[in-house]
C-alpha cells in the first residue's frame, strides 16, 4: 500500500473542499484533495447556479456577503469565463403569511446593510414582465447583487487553478474510510494509497456522512434529489434568479432557461430523472410565467443536495476527535457561500481561528455523540 | 398502462418485418412510429393529400417495400400501430413514455424491438450552415416526398450509393446540375459488383442509376470534394478540390462553382438514440458511422430483452433491416414460449443465412466508402460542428489542448446543449478525438437522459393528472 | 426578405392538394396541401427559417432530426418546419435568436 504524507488531506473536490485546498495551498500547506469522481462533477456542477444572499438563515448572511465579494474577482483569478453575472435575485410572494415573513426578513437583513427591497406585485411584475399579471402573488423580494453564475464553468475553471497553485488532486479514487489513533484522526483510506495528514477536511457533501461512519461519527444529514430541466436557448426573457413556491428559473446567457423543480427526499443516491419532474414543470411554471407552455425542455439533469435537520450548514471541527473538519448540509445554497467556506476554513486550519464567527455553524448543535451509524443514504 | 407483450418501435423495414413476423406467432404487438404512414424514411409515401399520377415501372425495391407496406397495413388483431408518435423517455423497467399529438402515455413491454433507422453522416467545411445546403438524403426526399427540387443549379458531393442515386432521380427530374462529385474512384465500386448478383435488383437498381450519370458524364468527377460554400444568407457557390489517393485535398486544384444548392453526405450512421436511452452497449467506430449499439446474432443488445434491428444496428439498407426485423421478430417470439426450440432453429437457420449473404454489401460499402481520415482536413477552425449552437471546431480543439478529451467534459463548450440534443455534433466531434489521437475504444458516449426529443411544456401541463413516479 | 432563388416544384399543379395561403412574416405564401412548411417556404424563394445569433439556418436533413429549420408556427416556438404540414391560414414567423454569448 503506497503512502503519502501532506499538511491536509481534502475529501470532496466540490466547491467546498476545492476552495478550501486552494486557500490552503496558497498558504503554503501541501494539500492532497481526493475524489472519488471529477472536480465539480457533483452538486457544483449540477446546481441551479444561484449566487444569492438573500432568504438565507441569518447566520449565512455575513458568510454569502463575504463571498460575492470574492465570486467578483473569480474569472480573473482563474482566467476562465464564468458568466458570473449580478442581475439579481426575486424571491415570489404567494400570500399574506409569506408577505409577513418577508417583510420581517428584509427588515432584518437591511440592518445588515444588504441591499434587498420589498416589492409590490406590479413591481414584481416590472422586473419580471414574463411573470403573467394576473398572477396570484402578494409580492416580491428583491436584491440587486444577489446573481447567478453558470456551475459547469466553475467546475472546469477549478481544475487548473488547483494545479496551478500545487494542489495535488486525485481524482476518481474515492476515500473508504479514515483511520483515527490516540484521539486524532491519522490517515483516509482509498484503494490505492494510505493519505496521512495533521488534518482532514471531510467536503464529500452528501458521502460525507458514509465516511464520518468510519470514525463512529454521527452526521444528521439526509439526502435529497434536486432536479432542473433545461429548455432550448430563447432570445433573453428572465432577468436574474427568480424562485417560488414550488421552484426556480434562471435564464443562461446562451439563452436556455433552466428550471429547478422541487427536490425529493432519497434513500438511495441514484441520478435518474423523474417523471415528476416534469410533470412538476409543467404544473407549476406556466401559473406564473403563461409563455413558458409552448417552450420545449430539451434536457434535463439531477444533482443532490445534502440537508442538515435545521436547514443551516454544518461547518466545524468535530469535537472528541482531532485535526478533523467538516463542511457539509448546505441544503442546495452552497454555491454562493463556496469561495467564503473554503477562506474560512483555511483560516481555521493555519490560523486557529477565522475571520467570521463560525459557532452557528456548529456540529455539537445536533448533540453530537460517537455512536454506530443509523441508516444512511446508500450510493448506487 | 397499456401492455404488450412486444413493442416495436419504427416502422421502416425492419419495424414493419418485426412486427409482422412477432404477429405471425400470436405475440400481441405494438409498434410506434413518428410518421403518419409507415415505412421508414426508405418507403415513405407521397402525402396523402397529393394525388399520384402514372409513375414509371417501380423497380424491385420499390415493389418490395409497397408489398411489405401493404402486409403491414392490413387489419391484425395482434398487431396495434400508434402512428404520429415518439418515444421520449423510459422511465420505469420494461415500459416507454410516448407522445402522440399532445399527449403522453406509457407502453409496457416484455421485449422491444428498436429500429430507429439511421442519420446521414457529415464533415463539415466552411459554410456547411448556410442555408440551401442539405443532406443528400434530404434532398431525395424533397424530390421523392414533396415533388420539389431546392433550386437550380444543385451540386451533390459526397460518397457512397445515395449519392449516385440522388443525382440519377434530380437528373431524371430535370434539375440543373452544376456537378455531382464522389470522393471514392468509380472503380473502387468494383468489389461490389459480385454483391449485387447476390440481392435481387441491386443490379438493376444499379444499372439504372447509373445511365442518367453516364448521359451526363461531365457532371460526374471522382476524387472529388467540396471544401467551402460561399454566401451570404444562402449558398450561391462553392470550392471544389480534388482529392489524392489518401482523399486529401489538394489545395492547387481548388476550384469555385457557382451553385444554387448543395447536397452532402458520407452515408449513414446508426441513429442509436433510443438505444442509449435504453442502457445497452454502444461501440464507437468510424467505418460505422459512429456510436452503434452491441447486438449478438439474433439482434438481441446486451440489456435484457431489447433487440436493435435495421439501420439502427449498423448500415446495411432495406433487405437487410427487413431480415433482421424477422430475426428479432422470430427470435423475441421463442423468447416468449410460442415457438419451440427446434421449430425456432429450424425457421431462423435460413434468416441466419440470407442475413450472411446480404451483410456483405454493407461491409464493403464500408470498406469502400468510409470517408478517410484526410478528408477531414476540410474542417477549419472556423467551421461549425455544432449547428444549433455555432460551437466551431477551433474552440473543440482548444478544449482537447487543454486535456478535455472526451464528449462530456467538451460539454461546458456548448457541444450537444442545443435543441438537436447532439445528434449532429456528437459523431462529428467523436471523430475529431479520434483523429487527436484517443483509443475508439474509449471514446464514450454522452450520457443520454430523457426527454429523447424536444417536449414542449404544455404537454405536461395538459397531462399532469397523470402521476405516475 | 425574399431571396430570388426558388425551389422548383416538378410535376403538374393538379399532383398536388388543394392550394391554400400561409402567412409567413406577414406576408401571404401559396402552398399546396400535403406540402410541409419547410418546403412550401424553399418553393417561396424563402430560405431563412430561423436566425441564430445572426446565423441564418434553413432546413438541412428534411426528417426531422437536425433542428436547423426551427420557426415560429402559429405562436408556438422552436417547431421544426420540416415536419409540419401547411394548413390554410398556418402563421409562420422566421425564428429569430438574439443572444449574448460570453467568450
Amino acid at each position: 500500500m503506497k503512502y503519502y504524507d501532506s499538511d491536509v488531506v481534502v475529501v470532496g473536490a466540490g466547491i467546498m473542499g476545492a476552495f478550501t485546498a486552494l486557500r490552503l495551498a496558497q498558504r503554503k500547506r501541501t494539500v492532497f484533495l481526493l475524489d472519488k469522481g471529477d472536480i465539480g462533477r457533483e452538486s457544483t456542477g449540477r446546481c441551479g447556479g444561484g449566487v444569492r444572499q438573500q432568504y438565507r438563515d441569518p447566520a449565512e448572511l455575513p458568510l454569502a456577503m463575504k463571498a460575492i465579494d470574492i465570486w467578483a474577482g473569480l474569472a480573473e483569478e482563474f482566467g476562465e469565463p464564468l458568466e458570473y453575472r449580478r442581475h439579481g435575485s426575486l424571491k415570489l410572494l404567494h400570500n399574506d403569511a409569506e408577505l409577513e415573513e418577508a417583510q420581517a426578513r428584509v427588515a432584518r437583513e437591511r440592518e445588515s446593510a444588504l441591499d434587498v427591497d420589498l416589492l409590490t406585485p406590479a413591481e414584481v411584475v416590472d422586473f419580471a414582465p414574463a411573470i403573467g399579471s394576473d398572477t396570484d402573488l402578494t409580492g416580491g423580494t428583491l436584491c440587486m447583487t444577489d446573481g447567478t453564475a453558470n456551475p459547469l464553468l466553475l467546475a472546469r475553471a477549478l481544475g487548473p487553478a488547483l494545479d496551478r497553485t500545487g494542489v495535488h488532486v486525485n481524482t476518481h479514487e474515492p476515500v473508504r474510510r479514515f483511520i483515527e489513533a490516540d484521539g486524532r484522526v491519522v490517515s483516509a483510506i482509498t484503494d490505492q494509497a494510505e493519505y496521512r495528514a495533521e488534518t482532514f477536511v471531510n467536503a464529500a457533501g452528501s458521502w460525507a456522512a458514509g465516511l464520518c461512519r468510519s470514525l463512529g461519527l454521527d452526521l444528521p444529514c439526509s439526502a435529497r434529489k434536486s432536479q432542473l430541466l433545461i429548455t432550448e436557448p430563447l432570445s433573453p426573457i428572465i432577468r436574474g434568479f427568480i424562485s417560488f413556491g414550488n421552484g426556480y428559473i434562471r435564464q443562461a446567457l446562451d439563452g436556455n432557461l433552466h428550471l429547478g423543480v422541487r427536490g425529493l427526499p432519497i434513500d438511495v443516491l441514484e441520478k435518474s430523472l423523474t417523471y415528476s419532474a416534469l410533470i412538476d414543470a409543467g404544473r407549476f411554471f406556466p401559473k406564473i410565467f403563461p409563455f413558458i407552455r409552448n417552450i420545449n425542455i430539451i434536457r434535463g439533469f439531477t444533482g443532490f443536495t445534502t440537508w442538515s435537520p435545521d436547514g443551516r450548514p454544518i461547518i466545524d471541527k468535530a469535537a472528541g476527535l482531532d485535526g478533523f473538519y467538516l463542511a457539509t448540509g448546505f441544503c442546495g445554497h452552497g454555491f454562493c457561500l463556496g469561495p467564503m467556506v473554503g477562506q474560512l476554513l483555511a483560516e481555521w486550519i493555519c490560523d486557529g481561528s477565522s475571520t467570521l464567527d463560525l459557532s452557528q455553524f456548529s456540529w455539537t448543535r445536533f448533540n453530537q455523540i460517537k455512536s454506530n451509524a443509523k441508516s444512511q443514504p446508500r450510493e448506487d | 398502462m397499456k401492455q404488450f407483450e412486444a413493442v416495436v418501435v419504427g416502422a421502416g423495414p425492419a419495424g414493419m418485418a418485426a412486427a409482422l413476423e412477432l404477429s405471425k406467432h400470436e405475440v400481441n404487438t405494438a409498434v410506434i412510429d413518428e410518421a403518419e404512414a409507415p415505412g421508414g424514411q426508405i418507403y415513405r409515401p407521397i402525402p396523402a393529400a397529393f394525388k399520384v399520377t402514372a409513375t414509371k415501372r417501380m423497380t424491385h425495391r420499390q415493389r418490395t417495400g409497397r408489398r411489405l407496406t401493404q402486409t403491414f397495413l392490413q387489419p391484425n388483431d395482434k398487431l396495434t400501430i400508434f402512428a404520429q408518435s415518439a418515444v421520449w423517455g423510459s422511465f420505469e423497467p420494461h415500459s416507454l413514455d410516448v407522445l402522440q399529438n399532445d399527449r403522453i402515455f406509457k407502453l409496457a413491454y416484455d421485449k422491444l424491438i428498436i429500429c430507429e433507422g439511421a442519420n446521414e453522416r457529415f464533415i463539415p467545411f466552411p459554410g456547411w450552415t448556410l442555408p440551401g445546403v442539405m443532406s443528400i438524403g434530404g434532398i431525395q426526399k424533397l424530390l421523392r416526398h414533396q415533388r420539389l427540387i431546392p433550386g437550380k443549379q444543385i451540386l451533390l458531393a459526397g460518397s457512397g450509393p445515395l449519392l449516385i442515386a440522388a443525382a440519377a432521380e434530380l437528373i431524371q427530374s430535370g434539375a440543373n446540375m452544376a456537378g455531382v462529385l464522389e470522393a471514392a474512384k468509380l472503380l473502387e465500386g468494383l468489389p461490389l459488383l459480385s454483391e449485387m448478383f447476390r440481392q435481387k435488383g441491386l443490379l438493376g437498381e444499379s444499372i439504372a442509376h447509373a445511365i442518367p450519370l453516364l448521359k451526363n458524364r461531365k457532371l460526374f468527377r471522382q476524387r472529388t470534394c467540396i471544401v467551402e460554400a460561399h454566401g451570404k444568407d444562402r449558398v450561391e457557390a462553392a470550392t471544389i478540390c480534388q482529392l489524392d489517393d489518401d482523399w486529401r485535398p489538394v489545395a492547387a486544384s481548388e476550384k469555385v462553382v457557382k451553385t444554387g444548392a448543395v447536397g452532402i453526405g458520407f452515408g449513414f450512421k446508426p441513429g442509436a438514440r433510443l438505444s442509449r436511452l435504453c442502457g445497452c452497449k454502444h461501440i464507437f467506430d468510424s467505418k460505422k458511422g459512429g456510436f452503434f449499439p452491441v447486438v449478438d446474432a439474433y439482434q438481441a443488445a446486451d440489456r435484457a430483452d431489447i433487440y436493435v434491428a435495421g439501420d439502427a444496428a449498423g448500415i446495411g439498407g432495406a433487405a437487410l433491416a427487413e431480415i433482421q426485423g424477422r430475426i428479432a421478430g422470430l427470435h423475441a417470439a421463442y423468447s416468449l414460449g410460442r415457438i419451440s426450440k427446434n421449430r425456432f432453429g429450424s425457421l431462423i437457420q435460413p434468416l441466419l443465412n440470407s442475413k450472411e449473404k446480404v451483410a456483405r454489401y454493407s461491409r464493403k460499402l464500408e470498406q469502400i466508402y468510409t470517408p478517410r481520415d484526410a478528408l477531414y482536413q476540410t474542417i477549419t477552425p472556423e467551421t461549425i460542428i455544432c449547428r444549433c449552437e455555432g460551437v466551431t471546431a477551433g474552440e473543440l480543439w482548444e478544449q482537447m489542448g487543454k486535456g478535455r478529451l472526451d464528449l462530456t467534459s467538451l460539454k461546458p463548450a456548448r457541444l450537444g446543449m442545443g435543441p438537436c440534443q447532439s445528434r449532429g455534433c456528437e459523431s462529428i466531434t467523436a471523430e475529431l478525438l479520434r483523429l487527436e489521437g484517443v483509443d475508439p475504444h474509449m471514446i464514450k458516449p454522452l450520457g443520454l437522459r430523457p426527454p429523447l426529443i424536444p417536449m414542449p411544456i404544455s404537454v405536461f401541463e395538459k397531462n399532469n393528472d397523470e402521476v405516475c413516479g | 426578405m425574399t431571396d430570388s432563388v426558388k425551389a422548383m416544384r416538378i410535376g403538374p399543379v393538379s399532383d398536388r392538394g388543394a392550394s391554400l395561403e400561409i402567412i409567413v412574416d406577414g406576408d401571404p405564401i401559396q402552398a399546396y396541401s400535403g406540402e410541409t412548411v419547410a418546403a412550401a417556404l424553399m418553393a417561396a424563394g424563402r430560405w431563412t427559417h430561423q436566425i441564430h445569433n445572426g446565423r441564418p439556418l434553413a432546413a438541412f436533413c428534411n426528417i426531422g432530426v437536425c433542428y436547423s429549420c426551427l420557426m415560429t408556427i402559429n405562436g408556438v416556438s422552436g417547431v421544426r418546419a420540416c415536419q409540419t404540414h401547411v394548413a390554410d391560414g398556418l402563421i409562420i414567423e422566421t425564428r429569430r435568436l438574439a443572444k449574448d454569448r460570453l467568450k
